[in-house]
């Protein structure tokens, strides 16, 4: 619909958030648990545009060598806002436990404002439609590139819900990307319950106190931004300007970090015990999630240059696969934790996470070969 | 200048939008406990709370995102976005 040259990105962006803010109003005055749920679930649903349309707005600003700083801002927001909403709310939540979901009003409403009043358009189609209109006062014969195509709604349809499938069941490179950086987000959610049993149970710290912990996903994101941004800026893109880099070289910050992101999956796992200091199994949080930021950032600039045509299907494809799995997690991961004990628990989900290491190496050395093979990619 | 401003205010908005949305999943966490006394459910219903809001954040895109727009920019390689819109 974004997509859509007439309507542009800024009407979806706009009319969903106003419904966002207002069924999150609702949200904190009703009284009924049912109603919770269901209001829960179009609380996510209004609120998701920002996920799709977002990368596609930041694509529409960026040349495709700059692009990587722009998804550094956008990442760390949908990295960094799980990790928050627990501290924001564990302090506030004391006194009247509707208080989170007045929170999200409180920081709901103001951004609205801004939003509808100044959120420029971006698509390039839309703003090429709008002058082909204001020129036609004056040349009649004036057409943007929009409109002298037709839009085939059937073709529409097929492109967004048939062929990111397709793509992923043939070829094993997006595949591997769908289900990895499905498991490490999995793991992401699955913290909020490995941190009150990790840190509430064994290390018998307050809920308030606990809540800080999260903080831990932060720093690590923070500290990714800034290594890469500076990696960025420093040895790639210069790198892109002698020469052309392959497609396969964007993955290089993400060989690195699959590593890390086992290694301190391990580290929280086997030290998560009375006997050790509580900083050690924080430090491998960290690390998991500084690392598990650089390899989002490298599975979302990887995924588009081979299909640029259908990149915003993916993307949706990868989001609903991903959020499908982070369900799962919150729903099992507390009972995981509670059979097998945290170290246990950790060490099963690490072990499973060692497999994307192999998956990332052999994308390196053989993704170009998968490219050449798959009929929907763009070639060099 | 005014190009350059337009990014940074296009990418404050998109972060802090989807900040927001994000951190709407999980700050209905420290509630569970009073949820559960309130309306006598047990963990594992109240925690489809959760559940349900990051399935709900994924439909939307499922039906609004669609085909080609990132072709021109490849096509383009060399040319940034604004290039193509200064020709007036």
């Amino acid at each position: 619909m974004s997509e859509i040259a007439r309507i542009g990105r800024n009407p979806p962006y706009v009319l969903s958030f106003i419904l966002f803010v207002i069924v999150s109003i609702i949200l904190a005055v009703i009284d009924n648990f049912p109603a919770i749920v269901v209001l829960r679930f179009l609380q996510g649903f209004f609120g998701s545009p920002s996920l799709a349309s977002g990368g596609a707005s930041i694509q529409d600003l960026f040349s495709l060598i700059d692009a990587p700083y722009g998804f550094i801002s956008w990442v760390t927001g949908f990295y960094c806002g799980p990790a928050l909403g627990p501290l924001l709310a564990a302090y506030a939540v004391t006194s009247d436990w509707r208080w989170p979901l007045w929170e999200i009003v409180l920081m709901g409403a103001p951004l609205l404002l801004v939003i509808v009043c100044l959120l420029p358009e971006t698509s390039h189609e839309t703003i090429l439609h709008r002058r082909a209109q204001r020129l036609r006062r004056f040349h009649p014969a004036v057409l943007a590139p929009a409109e002298t195509k037709r839009l085939d709604f059937k073709v529409i349809l097929i492109d967004a819900l048939i062929k990111p499938i397709e793509i992923a069941v043939k070829d094993p490179a997006i595949a591997y990307m769908c289900v990895y950086s499905a498991l490490v987000y999995g793991i992401y959610y699955s913290f909020f319950e490995a941190f009150p049993i990790t840190y509430g149970g064994i290390y018998q710290m307050p809920q308030t106190m606990l809540s800080l912990i999260y903080l831990s996903l932060i720093v690590g994101c923070a500290l990714a931004a800034v290594l890469y941004a500076a990696y960025l800026k420093y040895i790639f893109i210069p790198r892109c300007h002698n020469g052309n880099p392959s497609q396969e070289d964007r993955l290089i910050p993400a060989l690195a970090a699959v590593w890390l992101l086992t290694a301190g999956l391990f580290m929280f796992a086997w030290a998560a015990r009375r006997s050790v200091h509580w900083i050690v199994p924080t430090i491998g949080i960290v690390i998991y999630s500084g690392s598990s930021f650089v390899v989002f950032q490298a599975i979302i600039v990887y995924v588009p240059l081979s299909y640029p045509r259908y990149v915003a299907s993916l993307y949706a494809a990868n989001d609903f696969i991903r959020s499908i799995i982070a369900a799962g997690f919150v729903m099992f991961a507390r009972y995981m934790y509670l059979d097998l004990g945290i170290g246990k628990g950790v060490t099963v989900l690490a072990g499973l996470s060692v497999g994307g290491i192999f998956g990332m190496i052999f994308i390196y050395l053989y993704g170009a070969r998968l490219r050449a093979r798959s009929k929907f990619a763009v070639g060099d | 200048m005014q190009y350059i401003l337009e990014i940074e205010h296009l990418l404050t908005d998109t972060s802090v939008y989807t900040f927001i949305v994000y951190c709407g999943s999980s700050i209905f966490i420290p509630s569970y406990e009073f949820m559960m006394r309130r309306y006598s459910v047990s963990l594992e219903v109240v925690q489809l709370t959760l559940a349900i809001y990051v399935v709900g954040c994924e439909f939307l895109p499922l039906l609004t995102s669609g085909p080609p727009y990132v072709k021109v920019l490849i096509q383009n390689r060399r040319c940034r976005p604004f290039d193509l819109l200064a020709i007036e």
